[in-house]
């Protein structure tokens, strides 16, 4: 388990595929539209953030807890559910399971606080311990998660990465929180994703920011700088990268080309390999833009589903960009009272959405290389892996 | 809430109506332990034992062991399930291993956590005690060393994994019908990959006195797997000669906030390992308690004259022995290192039945 995702509850019950997820959302999608429902989440995943901040929780409580909240809501409405009950019950588990437990009582405190200007929180101790017996059941007692961190840790070393760009992609691997990558994918791909954008794709971009701001931008807030949420500190400087997210000719290129070295397509099953085996190494000290692509290249791991995670770490910074958290009440608000959107603006609003989320995945769709049905395929690869790494070879640690 | 509620409350399974209690097992302040039988549903045999929330319909016995909500103050309130019985669900619900006692589900009831492991028959403090009386009938080398064998094997596996069990003891060894140990009581248990905070600050004292490696004695605040491996050696000694190896008297505690010196119980250890010294420990100097050392008077190490009276006489078994029994944890035998012992190589071979 500790040792080997691949037989760690993680990777065998809790990787989940879109159309699970879609299914999930379904509820609430005749209530509210897509993009709203979306952000919606997004300021519950920062509440979660916010909260574990002032409690002075390490981000790995944070993750732990929104990971939690995520698989809940693949069970349940948001909107039959209360999700700050949801949301504290979280932290409460999470806190105890990364070791570094606080009482109920200091968390319903600082909950309290953080609420106080978004309707409250009236729920006492009581009732987020005996919630605690709802969210352990719905999580189905599986509580240890993986995250990124740590095989970013792992590949940063093997790389020398400079420190800039470690920290860079670590804001990165903050930011998927507020995806649904953590749903979808394993996190050593997850930590690979974060590199790929902070040392490929918007290398030059990003240096100036990483080195001169790690206070970041695009939290929702813009011109309210006093009821200012700081949540985003941690996040990637991603206004620069925001734009052009979905048109950038240059990422484009690299990715297809990448992926035709490669051979990525669904007739790939050829390499299904651990990069454990085979992990190129980068000559000398500094790591540039050039060789970092070669480097990915050169990995044996399924480039396209580190482009998915990709894509969708960057759809995030495009919904941010036009965030604005004082408007989540109303959101919140729309989403409870008990008339259902009607079903033509319903599919209007989904396709735009899928536009927006999508936009990636029609660039790839035409180049036709890329074209693949990512769910099953992705399934049947982590069966393949599943049986090819021994369980016992602690050696075989979440990758690389 | 409450339509929530009230729809995950209505599906919920009862206890009775998957299990029989046969009977009361034991007691401990986590709560009770209760031997049941599974309800066989249709007769199927084999379940597979990863599958979640299934039926065991399959007529096994089981351990269910019921955790007290965990309250506190005079008013009682809940405050959700225990530091304890959350490492035990997390833990066991990822650990598959022949010598670690499985976990077949979790179910909830009344405000508590039942959680439902495979039934093992006895355990080595009961088998220790068996064979202690009513006359001391000591144990063959051949169950010693398959025992042995075993709880190493198991160990090792939580170790590869980055988990510390922490509270190593014949009690919580189980041992099947068929002879097959299984690794208990994980409630102590831990995950030791990059812990967030020093694994001192979460729970001051750790594994029973008896049992308790040097490093802890001495107040070390970065322990390490290796006070799995001497509670191992202790327990090695006791399967031998039937009695606790280092019987001290646990110094009690006081207030919450210090950790009183064992002193006594590191004088038992002493007197049969001799005194420990900065050649056989080069780190020794940077322990919390090692100013207090001084106060012990000096004694030899008597440990392999001490063997040549016990009913085993393999002089590996003795080296083994001395092995786990080292010091240093860092010159102290890895649990897979011991499987790989020439012990285990020569006759009577470790055997699994």
């Amino acid at each position: 388990m500790a040792a080997n995702f691949w037989v760690s509850s993680h990777a065998t019950h809790w990787i989940l595929d879109r159309r699970r997820l879609d299914e999930a959302m379904k509820e609430d999608l005749e209530y509210v539209d897509i993009a709203t429902l979306t952000k919606i989440k997004l300021w519950y995943y920062n509440l979660i953030g916010k909260i574990c901040k002032r409690l002075q929780f390490r981000q790995q409580v944070v993750a732990t807890a929104i990971v939690y909240f995520k698989r809940f809501y693949t069970k349940n409405s948001m909107r039959s559910t209360d999700p700050s009950l949801v949301a504290a019950t979280c932290i409460y588990l999470a806190c105890k399971i990364e070791e570094c437990p606080q009482h109920i009582k200091h968390i319903i405190v600082d909950i309290k606080v953080v609420l106080a200007d978004h309707g409250g929180f009236d729920y006492d101790t009581s009732k987020v311990a005996e919630f605690e017996f709802y969210l352990l059941e719905e999580l189905e007692f599986y509580l240890i998660v993986y995250h990124p961190y740590r095989d970013l840790t792992i590949i940063a070393k093997d790389l020398r990465l400079e420190e800039s760009n470690l920290q860079a992609a670590w804001f990165v691997i903050n930011d998927s929180f507020r995806t649904d990558v953590c749903l979808l994918y394993a996190p050593h791909m997850i930590a690979l994703a974060a590199l790929y954008i902070i040392c490929v794709v918007h290398a030059d971009r990003f240096k100036d920011h990483a080195n001169s701001n790690n206070s970041i931008v695009g939290d929702g807030n813009s011109g309210s700088s006093g009821s200012n949420n700081n949540m985003n500190e941690d996040s990637a400087s991603m206004s620069s990268i925001s734009h052009n997210t979905h048109s950038n000719p240059h990422l484009h290129a690299q990715l297809h080309s990448m992926a035709s070295k490669k051979g990525i397509s669904s007739h790939g099953h050829g390499h299904h390999h651990h990069p454990h085996h085979n992990t190129p190494q980068v000559e000398g000290h500094g790591i540039n833009n050039r060789n970092m692509v070669q480097w990915f290249a050169d990995l044996n791991v399924e480039m396209d589903e580190i482009i998915e995670i990709t894509q969708e770490i960057l759809s995030l910074y495009t919904i941010w960009k036009d965030y604005d958290e004082k408007n989540v009440p109303a959101m919140i608000h729309q989403l409870r009272r008990p008339t259902r959107l009607i079903t033509s603006q319903n599919q209007n609003t989904k396709s735009e959405h899928q536009e927006l989320l999508g936009q990636q995945q029609h660039h790839q769709k035409e180049e036709g290389e890329l074209e693949h049905h990512h769910h099953h395929h992705h399934q049947e690869q982590l069966d393949q892996r599943h049986y090819q790494h021994s369980q016992s070879d602690p050696s075989a640690q979440s990758l690389i | 809430m409450t339509e929530y509620k009230s729809k995950r409350d209505s599906c919920r399974q009862k206890i009775a109506s998957k299990y029989d209690i046969l009977g009361f097992i034991s007691s401990g302040t986590y709560g009770r332990v209760y031997k049941a039988k599974s309800k066989n549903k249709a007769g199927r045999q084999t379940q597979e034992p990863d599958s979640p929330m299934t039926l065991p319909d399959d007529g096994k016995e089981y351990a269910i062991k019921k955790f007290k909500p965990d309250k506190e103050g005079e008013a009682a309130t809940y405050i959700g399930i225990s530091q304890s019985a959350c490492r035990e669900i997390a833990l066991c619900r990822e650990l598959h291993h022949e010598n670690i006692v499985g976990l077949q589900e979790v179910l909830l009831e009344d405000k508590s956590i039942h959680m439902v492991f495979e039934y093992a028959e006895h355990d080595l403090l009961q088998i220790i005690g068996f064979h202690s009386h009513p006359e001391r009938k000591y144990m063959s080398e051949y169950t010693i060393k398959s025992f042995l064998w075993q709880l190493l094997n198991g160990v090792a596996y939580l170790h590869a994994n980055w988990v510390m069990h922490r509270d190593l003891k014949p009690a919580n060894i189980l041992v099947t019908a068929n002879g097959v140990v299984k690794v208990g009581d994980l409630g102590l248990a831990r995950l030791f990959y990059k812990p967030l905070q020093p694994l001192f600050h979460g729970d001051k004292v750790v594994v029973t006195i008896w049992y308790r490696a040097p490093e802890l004695l001495l107040g070390s605040r970065h322990y390490t797997k290796a006070i799995d491996i001497w509670a191992i050696g202790c327990i090695f000694a006791e399967l031998i000669t039937l009695r606790p190896i280092f019987k001290g008297e646990e110094a009690k505690v006081e207030n919450k906030k210090t950790v009183p010196f064992q002193k006594n119980q590191l004088q038992k250890i002493f007197d049969i390992l001799g005194n420990p010294t900065k050649e056989r420990w080069p780190t020794i100097d940077q322990q919390p308690e090692y100013p207090n050392l001084a106060s012990f008077r000096q004694t030899p190490n008597v440990l392999r004259s001490m063997y040549q009276t016990w009913p085993i006489k393999s002089e590996q078994g003795c080296n083994l022995l001395a092995a786990m029994l080292e010091y240093d944890p860092l010159k102290r035998i890895t649990a897979e290192e011991a499987l790989n012992h020439p012990y285990f190589q020569e006759d009577p071979k470790p055997g699994m039945e």
